[in-house]
């Protein structure tokens, strides 16, 4: 008579660890949302309140000129829109997606002026939870 | 409830429509000083290109990407004279940008100065009028410019975050500033 089977080691796991699967699970991509949020409202903060400091960004125009600072202005106006709608989980999946454009048009930005280099590979992380957040439907903390 | 969120969003565009008007309206307040990315250089630095305009206070100092061509020196040419008569600024201590300011010269920058100095270059020298800097980008030649009674040279770098490697993504919040003994800055 054989013994009784007994479930693989990689399927064995304890209330802890499955305790901590599932609040992962529910809180990671809210967590992720919000933090997405607070980084643009931090850059959408500081572009409208010091638009000369971010001039240098814009491609093309002189960094002196007004047309730069009304782009960096405007940017940061939506920069700021955006990271209200995340926090507070106002159509979250759109937030995410219009600010993944907005990211991937700084890394195409970045990448053609500067190269590949660790800013540019820091906002390439971002774009990727932007869009993991824009495949995701389930948040929690959502007004 | 969606219209909470609208409400909420509405709110958020109208407070950045403010912030907009609030920065539009400071932003020449809030630039750098003596910014290195094609703003307008430090009044009593001496400026000498083979273009005339340069050679007033308040003439323009072209080094970064900005620059205008007409004011850049040729190649291994440079030239600088001292001012006329430099005038005295407030002290660097009392300035909004001071907490921005790493000292490059003299002495060896520390570890914050050098990495505020990623993209530019900076060099000076002692002349018998006083000190002789050039700043520009990496890459740039420019005419030095001569601070009679200089003594300290700083740089303004208001987010470090924009260098990387040997690249300033953002040259508009960069800045070159000389002091003299008291600490005051020289216009």
């Amino acid at each position: 008579m054989s013994p009784p089977m007994s479930p693989p080691m990689s399927t064995v796991r304890s209330p802890a660890i499955q305790a901590a699967e599932r609040i992962a699970s529910e809180w990671a991509p809210t967590i992720g949302r919000i933090s997405l949020g607070l980084v643009l409202a931090w850059f959408g903060y500081h572009e409208l309140v010091q638009p000369s400091l971010w001039t240098g960004y814009v491609p093309v125009l002189a960094s002196s000129s007004a047309a730069a600072a009304v782009l960096v202005l405007i940017h940061g106006w939506v920069l700021l829109v955006l990271a209200v709608a995340l926090v507070a989980g106002v159509t979250p999946r759109l937030a995410a997606a219009a600010a993944a454009l907005l990211l991937l048009q700084i890394v195409i930005t970045l990448t053609i002026t500067g190269g590949l280099s660790d800013l540019t590979m820091r906002d390439v992380g971002v774009l990727g939870l932007a869009l993991y957040l824009t495949g995701r439907n389930t948040h929690r903390l959502r007004i | 409830m969606r219209w909470r969120g609208a409400a909420l969003l509405a709110l958020t565009g109208i407070a950045g429509l403010v912030l907009a008007i609030h920065g539009w309206s400071a932003r020449s307040a809030a630039k750098v000083p003596g910014t290195i990315a094609g703003a307008t250089r430090p009044a009593g630095a001496s400026h000498a290109p083979a273009t005339a305009p340069a050679a007033h206070g308040s003439a323009s100092r072209p080094i970064g990407p900005t620059a205008s061509p007409s004011a850049t020196p040729s190649a291994g040419q440079p030239a600088s004279r001292p001012s006329a008569a430099p005038s005295v600024g407030p002290a660097l201590a009392s300035q909004s940008y001071a907490q921005y300011a790493f000292q490059v010269w003299p002495g060896t920058p520390n570890a914050a100065g050098k990495a505020a100095l990623i993209g530019l270059s900076v060099s000076v020298r002692r002349t018998a009028n006083g000190i002789s800097v050039t700043a520009s980008v990496v890459g740039q030649q420019v005419t030095p410019h001569v601070y009679t009674c200089g003594t300290k040279v700083w740089v303004i770098e208001a987010s470090l975050g924009d260098d990387s490697g040997n690249t300033d993504y953002n040259l508009g919040d960069d800045g070159l500033i000389v002091t003299n003994a008291a600490g005051r800055i020289l216009q």
